[in-house]
């Protein structure tokens, strides 16, 4: 097991009130796995991340449970050992690859600078590394990109360049937060593909960040899906994907534009996120959920294994089966 | 590098006018503060070949000799040629200026940039101490720090660039603010970069373009402390040809010998209205609230 979270909770305080922005979930990430991480905004996905690489603003508190990678507790790291984690074990690409990259600085130096820190090699050593580099996340002439500053590329390119940054080290985790929602389709679908390749290529895990369950059913061999900072379901994206049993994943599902009928309009959920300053005392999703029982309004419920033999990993926090 | 690359670069880019300059250039004023500036600069990098006076060598033969042929200025109370001295004392004025103004901003936007992305502690310590120097009048300051550290050019600079710190640090505060919270800080922290290498590399060179501006804008500022410590004793002491003292010696002798403290003063008035005309413009030209 490569990463193991355990039971984390994570507030966030301001004058006034608490908010607790993830809810004891626990899910991990085997070595060389891709796993997705779904749910809609404000669902704590960022957050985990963030969390995963202690880079949390100050205002947060990891209230309990323990992130372990390699066996080891990641929380009770120091600052220097933390930083050490970053980028040398652990990458992140984020959502916006335009505002991601340093303006004023060429694309070949930023991956130098990252590579040199990484493997302890003089820069110009690094500078050739880098190109190659460019080279591994397929941009096309390689030397003259690596002089350019991100202003000059394209979203698709820029997001290659992270990529290439946050494989810089490389590490054997790469988190991904919304690595394609900007980026238009047709490159959408390249970047995921050269995201596979690289994860196939050095066995190294992804743990994908997304909103769009149709990424997750061509990339990932697990998913975990989450709504208001708990996990609600979770297992093998097959079995969870062609048998939900959780409304929520159920309703995701149903939200997804159907190709066949265009006609058909759109499943939207009903209601929105309850309030995370006051969590309810049952389901958290029971508010806006259609096939609810007055057990959901009295106690949480946990996650559980719903499927017999093979889809015994395959998991749902629900009263309703 | 691939030949194909090279031809790439190679490619010329269409020059089109640097709507900066065309701004500038639009403003006489500006043009005005920068012939004057050019002209010193001209005159404090060729002063050898201008004039073969010694700027400190005594004539007592020659002593207050009116503006002549010989000596355009005249001379000092020593025969010293007083065009040399302002031509010399152009070098140690402007050379001092920027050297002060540039070491305040340099150290004030580091100081700011630690200040700004650690926050907390740190930040309060530095910001306080900051206001602490800001709540003094800078003359004042600069003259007890000036008078405390002992009264030559070095410590002159030493009090005027403790006295414009704290500008800088505010500045360069400010930027690193807003810079702190741009992704790209943030994707630096996640691909394993530390903290002070952040602070060189992603914040100072992205908040430095206020401190630049305002680098361009005090210059003159400095050139006038500098004389006006050098005036009242705190500065440059004799025979250094520095305007300001040669003004504080010039001024007992005004009525019998006007030329000694009159072009000294001059000098030092034409110079601290060329930078204030630089600065006035580059401040019009950048503030995009000013159009015209």
């Amino acid at each position: 097991m490569l990463l193991e979270i355990r039971d984390v909770t994570v507030e966030f305080s301001s004058m006034q009130d608490k908010i607790t922005a993830l809810s004891h979930i626990s899910f991990s990430i085997d070595r060389g796995e891709i796993v997705g991480v779904v749910g809609e905004s404000g669902s704590g996905k960022s957050v985990t991340a963030l969390t995963i690489l202690g880079l949390l603003d100050k205002n947060a508190k990891v209230a309990s449970g323990q992130i372990l990678y390699q066996g080891e507790n990641v929380l009770t790291f120091d600052k220097k050992r933390r930083q050490a984690l970053r980028g040398k074990q652990i990458g992140m690409v984020f959502q916006e690859p335009m505002t991601a990259l340093h303006p004023t600085m060429r694309v070949g130096n930023q991956l130098a600078e990252v590579i040199s820190r990484h493997r302890r090699i003089p820069k110009k050593a690094a500078y050739q590394l880098a190109v190659a580099s460019l080279d591994e996340v397929h941009i096309r002439n390689p030397e003259l990109v690596a002089r350019k500053y991100p202003f000059e590329l394209s979203g698709g390119m820029r997001q290659r360049v992270v990529i290439a940054l946050a494989m810089a080290a490389p590490p054997d985790l790469l988190i991904a937060d919304e690595p394609t929602t900007a980026l238009d389709v047709t490159i959408q679908h390249e970047i995921l593909k050269l995201m596979k390749e690289l994860s196939e290529k050095r066995g190294t895990s992804i743990m994908l960040i997304t909103h769009d369950l149709g990424v997750v059913a061509q990339l990932c061999r697990r998913i975990v899906v989450m709504y208001a900072g708990e996990v609600v379901e979770t297992g093998e994206t097959a079995h969870v994907l062609n048998s939900p049993s959780h409304p929520y994943t159920r309703a995701l599902i149903g939200a997804l534009p159907d190709r066949a009928d265009p006609a058909e309009p759109l499943q939207a959920i009903p209601g929105e996120v309850p309030n995370l300053r006051a969590r309810p005392q049952g389901c958290i999703f029971a508010s806006r959920c259609s096939s609810v029982i007055p057990l959901c309004h009295q106690e949480p419920p946990v996650l559980e294994p719903v499927g017999e033999g093979q889809a015994k990993s395959h998991k749902a926090a629900c009263w309703v089966r | 590098m691939s030949i194909q690359a090279k031809a790439q670069t190679d490619i010329p880019t269409e020059r089109t006018v640097n709507p900066l300059w065309y701004k500038f250039h639009k403003n006489p004023l500006t043009i005005f503060g920068l012939c004057i500036l050019l002209f010193f600069l001209l005159v404090s990098v060729l002063a050898p070949l201008i004039t073969s006076y010694d700027p400190t060598k005594i004539n007592i033969t020659e002593r207050f000799s009116p503006p002549s042929a010989k000596h355009w200025f005249g001379t000092d109370e020593v025969g010293r040629d007083i065009f040399t001295r302002i031509i010399y004392g152009a070098r140690l004025s402007l050379g001092v200026g920027v050297a002060v103004v540039l070491s305040a901003g340099l150290i004030g936007s580091v100081v700011g940039a630690i200040s700004g992305y650690f926050g907390g502690k740190i930040d309060q310590v530095i910001m306080r101490l900051m206001d602490i120097i800001l709540a003094f009048p800078s003359l004042v300051l600069a003259m007890a720090l000036a008078a405390t550290l002992g009264p030559n050019l070095q410590n002159a600079m030493i009090a005027i660039a403790i006295v414009k710190i704290p500008v800088y640090v505010r500045l360069a505060r400010a930027e690193t603010l807003a810079l702190r919270e741009k992704l790209y800080v943030k994707a630096a922290l996640t691909f394993g970069i530390p903290p002070w290498r952040i602070i060189a590399r992603h914040i100072i060179p992205n908040a430095i373009s206020p401190v630049v501006i305002q680098v361009t804008l005090d210059i003159g500022d400095a050139v006038l402390l500098v004389a006006t410590l050098g005036f009242l004793g705190l500065g440059a002491q004799p025979p250094t040809p520095e305007w300001g003292a040669m003004i504080s010696i010039g001024w007992k002798y005004l009525i019998d010998y006007w030329w000694y403290p009159t072009f000294p003063g001059f000098a030092l008035f034409l110079a601290s209205c060329g930078f204030n005309l630089i600065g006035d413009g580059i401040r019009d030209i950048l503030d995009p609230k000013v159009n015209r």
